[in-house]
């Protein structure tokens, strides 16, 4: 089971973040959510400070604190009965913890998209175009008879940048490169494979 | 099929048996012949001829440097057209060469025409032709922000020649398993269309 791990300082933000009701909750959650996309509106923290009679800085924190949350949340990959054994230990109210619960629960996918493009970089595979030409005759070399199949093969890098390749090869080449490539999709139903992965997870 | 008028007067003086005797054209075109080798440079041609062969035939350098280059054009015109044997003798013929000499060039030239049209295909422009493929699977557990993924992901390297190089270059790309299935169905498809076609022709 893995626990979230909060600092001395997050456990006194979150005693302080019990003295509010839910629906408050609710907004905080809002704010902070938002905020994963956009910059945090100053202006709005204040007011809303102020109504709450609280310090802005202090506000902005218990924002921090619940944003944290949702990373964490989402970069753990935590499940419910995680996340709920981690808040609930450091004496967070159950009402407030539904509450974030809901809210995190909802973003969860959202945030693991967004982590999930900081990754390394590589070119993946995106889609794969062919063509059968027959080659019939060049500059140098007149009356042949010669397949080839043409492949444009377009990778992505990271989200956006796409890459397109156009490639060649002749039969032979082809009809290896697809059992090579049937070989290694088929080496995932090994039985050594599925041994792995049965006891890493 | 048209030769320079040049390449054709080098032509009539090598026919000539006294300019050129019976010895030194076999010789001549024996060295002519055996520099089409299949090596791991193919289409890398080094017509330069062996300074001891040609020291044995009694010629100026001009001269022989002349015949040799008509020579070459002419298997090249040949072997571009794929003439046939009995075509080949017809045109030597024609151009006043001896039975003799004209047994001895198309003996050689039956058993080194297809070697020769394989140096004429190799000097034809293409894309990046697929010579050979290898991969690597992966089970991806966690990065530095993200955990639990526990994900299999291929690693594909597609070697390549890329026509004017020596060396090979390669493709790498990464791969989900949706990703290869994709790519193997698509090369499977490939594949059959590659075959119906054999069955048609």
């Amino acid at each position: 089971m893995v626990l979230l791990h909060l600092s001395d300082k997050q456990k006194e933000k979150i005693s302080l973040l019990n003295t509010f009701d839910e629906k408050i909750i609710r907004e905080f959650c809002r704010i902070s959510t938002e905020s994963i996309n956009k910059e945090i509106n100053t202006k709005a923290i204040s007011n809303a400070a102020a109504k709450l009679n609280i310090q802005p800085p202090d506000l902005k924190e218990l924002i921090e604190l619940i944003t944290w949350i949702f990373l964490e949340n989402a970069r753990l990959d935590l499940n419910v009965k995680e996340l709920k054994e981690s808040l609930l230990l450091v004496g967070i109210k159950e009402e407030i913890f539904s509450e974030i619960e809901l809210n995190a629960k909802t973003n969860q996918n959202q945030l693991q998209n967004l982590i999930d493009k900081t990754k390394i970089e590589t070119l993946s595979y995106d889609n794969l175009e062919w063509r059968v030409d027959i080659k019939l005759a060049t500059r140098s070399l007149l009356e042949i008879v010669e397949p080839e199949i043409v492949f444009k093969f377009d990778l992505k890098k990271g989200d956006e940048r796409r890459v397109t390749k156009v490639l060649q090869t002749d039969v032979v080449n082809l009809n290896y490169l697809t059992n090579s490539l049937e070989n290694a999709l088929n080496e995932i139903k090994s039985n050594y494979c599925r041994k792995v992965f049965r006891n890493i997870v | 099929m048209e030769l320079s008028s040049n390449y054709l007067s080098a032509l009539k003086h090598a026919s000539n048996d006294d300019l050129l005797s019976f010895d030194s054209f076999k010789l001549l075109i024996k060295t002519i012949f055996d520099s089409f080798i299949i090596n791991s440079k193919l289409g890398k041609l080094n017509p330069r001829l062996d300074p001891k062969i040609l020291e044995q035939i009694n010629k100026s350098e001009a001269e022989l440097k002349e015949i040799t280059a008509a020579f070459y054009t002419l298997l090249a015109e040949l072997a571009r057209h794929d003439v046939d044997v009995n075509s080949a003798s017809t045109f030597l013929e024609d151009h006043g060469f001896s039975n003799e000499k004209i047994k001895i060039f198309t003996e050689l030239y039956q058993e080194k025409l297809q070697i020769i049209r394989l140096f004429l295909s190799s000097s034809t422009s293409s894309f990046p032709h697929i010579v050979d493929v290898s991969w690597r699977l992966d089970y991806c557990i966690k990065e530095n922000n993200l955990e639990r993924i526990n994900e299999p992901i291929y690693l594909i390297e597609l070697k390549l020649e890329v026509p004017g190089q020596s060396n090979l270059t390669s493709l790498k790309f990464s791969c989900t398993v949706e990703q290869l299935q994709d790519l193997v169905f698509k090369l499977k498809e490939a594949s059959k269309s590659v075959e119906k076609l054999a069955q048609i022709s």
